[in-house]
């Protein structure tokens, strides 16, 4: 920042300089709360897949990916494999067509991976600030309680909507390479695609607010962890009896009680399949039953998270 | 107080003590002994204090040595609890009982004859006579600090361990704490705490030991002590109605090596404590000059303690 | 401008405890001490001005913005430390501050930037890309001071900034909190139970007692000179004391202090004379000044809330 150069050759650069290190009032741009709130939904991104931190944490998210596009995967490789030997596009067809693994059967594949990265993420992403007691260093920004409680709640969507459509992708990429030709497989594939991602982003939404709502109640990361895998998995249970007990609606309702069902009853509905899952097929009800309750399920869900921030002393 | 071989029965004697865990040697090779009085431990944080009061108030065993308390060994015997009460850092309450269930369970532990008419001693004592019957979920953190010494109280020992004991203390409440304990010593007990907050130390207590990486550094009156630091010259500040000749007279003297002047007045340096004190009244006769003030700056227990931490 | 100024603010919480009482005050920017005693008025205070609290009744406002309706404007220019444990264990002091930085709204250079000058300040070195759950307490209050101070805030609430801290985590505390005050230019409120401290580092202090107002005063109000003159002898202290008296001065002894009224200028002569007359060696010669314990001596104590 001298504007002389310093050295002796040209005779004016004698002297020296000294800069002030002292403290240096900040002038530059102060953005506001919607910077704040992206800045904390890139930090609860990275945080759900462990992005920052040390490699044990990072072992549960990325892990559980992986293991949710095995099952595509291992799909595309079969398909692939036909289409190599078979050398005809009916045997390919046919693979294909006997080939348990589908754009409405990967959820029901892959579920029980959505709710353990659920279980493991979202007491980090919502038990971690409370038991370590940072929320007032949050609090005392320029943000509101809400806007913290939306950007977490963003974040974790985002993470498992990651992990709920990755393996549909990857189906939708292998089965439109794998075609006679790419326009024709897109042909094929793309009138599945919105309806993937409009399942994709309920699963995501129902199973994300209910984990945040139970470990944003329950700080301690391993009460949260278990009683949210509580709720993916024990409700079905119940569900499963009442409904084969036959004992008309009540036994039929008993179903949306469970949110695994519900959602295994939303995937059947949207994707208009039969649903392989047993109690869903048994209670028999309207498909736009299991869209309803999804909507409660996740309203709720998010209503507590909002009232447990806004409650919460700081 | 001494340091050397304690004599029969003094409260509190710590002979050659070490406590390890593992490598970590957190008490090196410690031994003093300490009577009646407030005595104040001090060290910086990590040095072993919170361990060696855990030792002589028997909760640890040491891995070497011997600590006893009024004679007794302080591990593995349980009348021992009797002549000690102990106020840990840590909080040890529980949150559902109300002040006054603590005190009395902690006078039931203690098996008193009326835990009842012993608790209310106690709690009158430390003045939580009107907040004894709320849960101690709810008190602030001066009325816990408050309650746990009710319960260290309760059974009137005649040593008492304190481990920063007025942390969270507001003034009031400080103030009377120190008048509290500077009674139960004029009464003849034994108290021992340790402090961060040295201007309070040095007010309340007649000696101190400090430690410093698990040994004892100095114990003692910190003047003395100040005083035994031959190698540090004493530094005083004075101000007077002509500071530029006095310096002039005093750097005439041999003990006096250093002399600042500033806005402020004069900050001299001596070797010879006694020498400038005697030289400095007749030296500011003879040359008519007034001294508005005198006074030394690093005669503090916080500049005592400072150089033997060796900041 | 007013940095704080209160109107009635008074907080009731729910089971009855009031914590503020009708608190009605204004204070101008200058490094402020707070004490409180008798219950948690200081935390609440500080809650109430962040907007992390509400009031319920009266009004406050920091920097001439209403706590109630402003709160979010308020906070962009406020930086607070608080006084319990808050850092998560297993990031760094750089990302964390760096974090804290983006959430007050720095772009992502600036913050980066005012992360590394910020730990400068507090004297965190290598030690900041470690993870926090290592750090010892001394660390951990400069990594609190650190995120209240990266977005340069006009204000800083510091509670109980030496808390558990050794003495010589304490000097250097505050010292730090002495020049941001000075240096930096950064006003302060700084809530602490040790009024030593508080004479050390303020020149304004705030007293509540019981949720209202002790006194509101300059530091130098408090501590002010008695008119007492400390005198300090090697030895034969009563004899001073005696000779003084002699010649028709007001004294007392208190331990090896002997007490001078003081009766002008002359006095101080007096005194040297009487020394030197009587061969003594003079330790100390201090006029007494009044201490703010004596503020807190004379208040009568009053029922504790939580």
């Amino acid at each position: 920042m001298t504007s002389a150069p310093l050295g002796g050759r040209h005779g004016a650069g004698r002297g020296g300089s000294i800069y002030d290190l002292g403290y240096r009032v900040y002038e530059g741009p102060r953005l506001g709360r919607r910077a704040a709130v992206a800045a904390l939904l890139r930090h609860t991104l990275r945080t759900a897949y462990g992005l920052g931190r040390s490699a044990r944490s990072k072992i549960m998210p990325v892990g559980l990916v992986l293991l949710a596009t095995l099952p595509a995967l291992l799909a595309v490789g079969v398909i692939v494999l036909f289409a190599q030997f078979a050398q005809s596009d009916a045997a390919a067809g046919a693979a294909d067509a006997l080939s348990p693994v589908r754009y409405s059967t990967i959820f029901p594949f892959t579920a029980v991976l959505v709710f353990l990265f659920s279980a493991s993420q979202a007491p980090e992403l919502f038990g971690r600030d409370q038991l370590a007691n940072t929320l007032p260093l949050y609090f005392s920004r320029a943000i509101s309680r809400s806007d913290y409680a939306v950007a977490r709640m963003l974040g974790l969507l985002i993470a498992l909507l990651v992990l709920v459509l990755a393996p549909q992708l990857i189906l939708f990429i292998g089965r439109v390479l794998v075609a006679s030709d790419v326009m024709t497989g897109l042909a094929d594939e793309l009138p599945q695609v919105p309806t993937a991602l409009l399942v994709g982003f309920i699963i995501a939404l129902l199973v994300g607010s209910l984990a945040a709502a139970i470990a944003a109640l329950t700080p301690r990361r391993s009460y949260a962890t278990v009683a949210i895998v509580a709720v993916f998995l024990i409700p079905n249970v119940f569900a499963a009896i009442l409904v084969s007990l036959d004992i008309g609606l009540f036994g039929q309702l008993a179903v949306l009680l469970s949110p695994a069902d519900v959602l295994d009853g939303v995937n059947a509905f949207l994707f208009d399949s039969r649903a392989d899952n047993i109690t869903v097929r048994r209670a028999r009800l309207e498909g736009w039953t299991y869209l309803v309750a999804a909507a409660i399920w996740t309203a709720a869900s998010l209503a507590v998270l909002l009232r447990r921030y806004q409650r919460l002393a700081a | 107080m001494t340091t050397e071989a304690p004599s029969q029965a003094a409260a509190i004697s710590v002979e050659h003590v070490s406590r390890w865990y593992g490598n970590v040697v957190a008490v090196n090779d410690v031994s003093f002994s300490v009577g009646p009085g407030v005595t104040g431990l001090l060290g910086p944080n990590g040095a072993g204090k919170t361990t060696l009061l855990h030792m002589i108030a028997g909760l640890l065993a040491p891995s070497a040595g011997e600590v006893r308390v009024e004679g007794r060994p302080a591990w593995r015997d349980s009348e021992m609890y009797r002549h000690v009460g102990l106020v840990p850092e840590r909080e040890t309450v529980y949150p559902f009982l109300t002040g006054r269930e603590f005190a009395i369970a902690n006078a039931r532990q203690q098996g008193l004859a009326d835990p009842g008419a012993a608790a209310e001693r106690a709690i009158a004592l430390v003045e939580l006579g009107d907040a004894a019957d709320r849960r101690v979920g709810t008190y602030s953190k001066g009325m816990r600090q408050r309650i746990k010494m009710a319960a260290a109280l309760v059974h009137e020992p005649p040593v008492l361990i304190l481990d920063e004991p007025f942390n969270g203390m507001d003034p009031r409440q400080r103030l009377h704490m120190f008048e509290l304990l500077r009674r139960m010593a004029e009464q003849g007990r034994t108290v021992l705490l340790s402090s961060h907050i040295l201007e309070e130390v040095e007010r309340m207590a007649e000696s101190v030991l400090v430690i410093y990486a698990g040994r004892l550094a100095a114990a003692g009156d910190f003047r003395s002590i100040r005083r035994l630091m031959t190698d540090r010259p004493h530094v005083f500040h004075v101000r007077s109605t002509d500071d530029r000749r006095l310096a002039s007279e005093l750097l005439r003297l041999d003990c006096v090596f250093g002399v600042e002047l500033d806005a402020k007045g004069l900050t001299v340096r001596t070797a010879d404590l006694g020498q400038l004190t005697r030289h400095l009244p007749r030296i500011a006769k003879d040359t008519g000059i007034s001294l508005r003030e005198l006074r030394p700056t690093d005669d503090s227990l916080e500049s005592v303690f400072a150089y033997l931490v060796g900041r | 401008m007013s940095l704080v100024a209160l109107e009635g603010l008074t907080k009731r919480y729910p089971g009855g405890v009031t914590a503020l009482d009708g608190l009605t005050l204004t204070v101008e920017p200058g490094i402020v001490g707070l004490v409180g005693s008798n219950g948690a008025g200081k935390s609440t205070l500080i809650k109430i001005l962040l907007g992390l609290l509400d009031a319920s009744s009266g009004s406050a406002a920091v920097l001439n913005l209403d706590v109630a309706t402003q709160g979010l404007a308020i906070r962009q220019l406020v930086g607070y430390m608080p006084e319990h444990d808050c850092l998560p264990g297993d990031i760094s002091a750089s990302d964390f501050v760096n974090h804290m930085a983006r959430m007050s709204g720095l772009p992502s250079a600036s913050a980066r930037e005012r992360t590394a000058e910020v730990l400068r300040h507090v004297g965190l070195f290598e030690e900041r890309y470690r993870p926090m759950g290592g750090y010892s307490t001394g660390m951990k209050q400069r990594v609190k001071l650190a995120q209240a101070l990266v977005h340069d805030p006009r204000l800083l609430l510091l509670d109980e900034p030496t808390n558990g801290l050794d003495p010589a985590g304490r000097d250097e505390m505050l010292d730090l909190i002495e020049r941001t005050g000075t240096e930096f230019g950064i006003a302060i409120v700084m809530a602490s139970h040790l009024l030593g401290e508080i004479e050390r580092v303020c020149d304004y202090l705030v007293a509540i007692d019981a949720g209202r107002l002790l006194r509101a005063a300059a530091l130098g109000t408090f501590t002010q000179h008695t008119g007492t003159l400390i005198v300090e002898v090697d030895e034969r202290p009563d004899d001073l004391a005696a000779r003084l008296q002699a010649d028709g001065y007001v004294v007392r002894v208190d331990g090896s202090q002997v007490l001078v009224v003081i009766r002008g200028d002359a006095t101080y002569d007096h005194v040297r004379d009487s020394v030197i007359d009587l061969d003594l060696a003079l330790l100390r010669v201090e006029p007494r000044r009044a201490s703010l314990e004596d503020l807190f001596r004379d208040a009568a104590p009053k029922e504790e809330a939580a």
